[in-house]
């Protein structure tokens, strides 16, 4: 069978899984690792109806210890822990590698031999280490990516610091150096005159700091995943934000997830704040926030109907401390932020807009 | 409905007095008819009728095998109408359905069967819409095998696409294609989507070549690798079920086999050989195994691969005739109808969807 001809996952679990459910006349196949005290769905054909954290085979762990495959009768107690449909036939699941068991549907009636168990374990368990190659692959693929976000980082922020920075310092100490001279040539209401600019620099200066401790604290690991209704997350949001009247949001059905619900508090309110700060505030905006479910992922969008972003300036407002208006008030991270606490939990963001026909930021979140 | 010398504002006419909300028109061209299909999709788009349709090698109607015409099949419980463009790059998402749905839903699907990526687009299609429902379908495209737009939708004249629907309606299925093994197992020890390179760590043509040509009365070398290779598919071992078929319909100059169909790395490969009466038998069989099942079907549509015609020749009205037959005997009453496929697409709740070649596949429609 097609065993690790690919390093991506689910693309491994595709070829072997589409093969065997053929071959054997399956129905469905799944596989569950043990995590800590946690059952996570890794992957499923058909796609799962039932959230990951439902998928708790109570059996597993003892299954694990005695490491060797089973056949049990499917009935009601085992078909309410299957994440798809099941009716009649039997299960049959194969202990694997890496603490993960793969589970497959066979609708016949009979009982699969103990000899036939015995055949298929050694290919499984070669199917195993394939996918722990591939989890370690994925794995290391993520620490690169996150090594080069950092040194980008890094880049960006000596980049702040040496010009961001010091232009609103320049800034200050010409309007300083005025101030005196008008001081010196007696003429007080000239030098008042620039203290509104050296505010806005400070504010400005003031903006970027926050924003630099802003990033900088964003935790690198995902310590606190749990499930996440999102729809209650984003209730809860949407009271922290000053919604001009004008605005609609419109929120449609979210699915439950499993996250870090302190970041996708975040990744929500950075979204909202930015579509409502480039809409033109006046009647009929909108906002729309939705999911679509593909399978092995959900795709969320945050939609708005406001100017729209021109197609050069679209991959510049993923990127730290750019803006694309002179307000001071902006710190230009929201969106980085956002994009980062994305990549963390596994997803892409990317963004739809046409000049004049609005914004939409999709991103996706593994299930 | 059928159109022997169809016109655009005759389909036109025939679909406007029939058009409701959940109902899908299936629109099936014989590939030789005259018919501008642009213009036809512009008129049907002035309309609200919901339909799909595919240009196919011939037609079936009641028993005749029509190189020329159109048939217009009426379905009725349509929710919904997906198309999918890129199947080759695969660079495409289907939705999954939000809830899982039972035996009363059909997919209905047509591909381009000249495309590549089919498989992975049906295993898509499983994967949105869960092993319960029951998947019908058949590939459209040329005889000349050379690859060009053949579905058509709302959203244009497609090629390298994928057409279906979702309907609320009770199906049901038989599939067979009767085909016996005359060597084998093989392994497919290297392939490349639908290119088996490989049989037995072996360039596949040799391994292929011995076995026929030990059955044959001609040799490769005296004849178009088609002309014979038409009679010695290719079967996907499948346990306790029919193998799937997959046609060799070219060697290249590697000494690689081209099939209709994509081929697993490490698949068990049998060598078949067909006899007519079986063949007619199986389709007969198909017929029976879902006219059993059915209470008072509404449309009853047969899906058969083109390349059982050219290998039944003038016996392939007999298959037909067979499978009316059948019907008639359990009291179908719809008239029989149909196309001539590349390749045809089945799952009712037996095992995974699939892609078969040089099979019957007989939908009885409630």
């Amino acid at each position: 069978m097609a065993i690790g001809k690919s390093l991506n996952y689910n693309k491994n679990c595709d070829q072997f899984l589409k093969v065997f459910l053929s071959r054997k006349m399956l129905k469905a196949g799944w596989i569950v690792q043990l995590q800590n005290t946690n059952v996570r769905l890794r992957y499923a054909i058909p796609a799962p109806y039932k959230p990951k954290e439902e998928v708790t085979l109570a059996f597993i762990r003892d299954f694990l210890k005695e490491n060797k495959p089973v056949c049990i009768p499917v009935d009601k107690q085992v078909s309410d822990i299957c994440p798809v449909p099941v009716k009649g036939g039997f299960i049959v699941a194969f202990p694997m590698a890496n603490r993960s068991v793969l589970i497959v549907h066979s609708p016949k009636k009979e009982p699969w031999k103990e000899s036939e168990l015995r055949q298929l374990e050694p290919v499984i368990r070669k199917f195993g280490v394939a996918l722990l190659a591939s989890s370690d692959f994925e794995e290391q693929k993520r620490l690169l990516k996150r090594l080069e976000r950092n040194n980008k980082d890094l880049n960006d922020y000596a980049h702040v610091v040496s010009h961001d920075l010091k232009s609103p310092l320049r800034n200050i100490h010409s309007l300083v150096q005025w101030m005196q001279d008008d001081l010196e040539n007696d003429q007080p209401q000239n030098a008042m005159a620039h203290m509104p600019h050296i505010y806005s620099s400070l504010q400005k200066m003031d903006g970027l700091i926050a924003g630099i401790l802003r990033y900088s604290k964003l935790r690198e690991t995902q310590e606190n995943m749990s499930k996440v209704n999102l729809n209650e997350l984003i209730d809860e949001v949407l009271a922290l934000i000053q919604i001009p009247d004008s605005f609609e949001i419109k929120v449609n059905k979210l699915p439950e997830i499993r996250a870090d619900k302190l970041r996708m508090s975040q990744l929500f309110q950075n979204l909202i704040d930015n579509a409502i700060s480039a809409m033109q505030k006046t009647s009929g905006d909108l906002i729309t926030i939705g999911a679509t479910d593909l399978g092995n992922f959900y795709e969320f969008y945050i939609k708005d109907n406001g100017p729209g972003i021109a197609e050069a300036y679209q991959q510049k407002v993923f990127q730290v401390f750019q803006k694309l208006d002179a307000d001071s008030t902006k710190s230009g991270i929201g969106l980085a932020i956002v994009s980062r606490i994305v990549e963390d939990h596994g997803g892409q963001l990317r963004l739809e807009s046409q000049e004049g026909h609005g914004a939409t930021f999709y991103f996706t979140h593994p299930k | 409905m059928i159109f022997k010398e169809p016109t655009s504002a005759a389909i036109l006419t025939a679909i406007e007095a029939k058009v409701s909300t959940d109902t899908l028109f299936v629109i099936k061209v014989a590939e030789n008819t005259q018919l501008d299909i642009p213009g036809l999709i512009q008129d049907l788009n002035g309309t609200s009728a919901q339909y799909i349709g595919g240009i196919f090698p011939k037609l079936i109607y009641d028993g005749e095998l029509l190189d020329e015409g159109v048939i217009v099949t009426v379905l009725t419980g349509l929710q919904q109408i997906h198309v999918v463009e890129g199947l080759a790059s695969g660079s495409y998402e289907l939705e999954k359905h939000p809830v899982a749905l039972d035996s009363d839903f059909c997919v209905f699907t047509f591909v381009d069967g000249l495309a590549s990526g089919i498989s992975g687009f049906l295993s898509e299609l499983y994967r949105s819409y869960g092993s319960e429902i029951r998947y019908f379908g058949g590939g459209a495209g040329s005889l000349s095998l050379q690859q060009a737009p053949c579905l058509f939708s709302r959203d244009g004249f497609l090629q390298d696409a994928a057409v279906y629907c979702l309907l609320k309606k009770t199906t049901y299925l038989g599939v067979k294609h009767g085909w016996e093994k005359l060597g084998g197992p093989f392994i497919a020890t290297k392939t490349n989507a639908n290119v088996v390179e490989e049989i037995n760590w072996q360039p596949a043509f040799e391994t292929y070549r011995e076995i026929v040509e030990a059955d044959c009365e001609y040799s490769f070398d005296d004849k178009p690798f088609f002309d014979i290779s038409k009679g010695y598919p290719f079967g996907m071992v499948r346990e306790g079920s029919e193998c799937v078929v997959r046609d060799p319909i070219a060697v290249n100059d590697q000494g690689h086999l081209i099939c209709v169909g994509e081929v697993p790395e490490n698949t068990f490969l049998d060598i078949l050989k067909g006899k007519n009466d079986q063949l007619i038998e199986a389709a007969k069989q198909a017929a029976k195994e879902a006219a059993d099942q059915v209470n008072s079907p509404a449309a009853a549509i047969i899906i058969d691969c083109i390349s059982r015609v050219l290998f039944l020749d003038d016996h392939f009205e007999k298959e037909v005739s067979a499978v009316n037959m059948a019907l008639e005997e359990k009291g179908i009453k719809p008239t029989l109808r149909g196309a001539l496929t590349l390749g045809e697409i089945s799952s009712f709740g037996e095992g995974f969807i699939e892609f078969f070649n040089k099979t019957t596949v007989v939908g009885l429609f409630e």
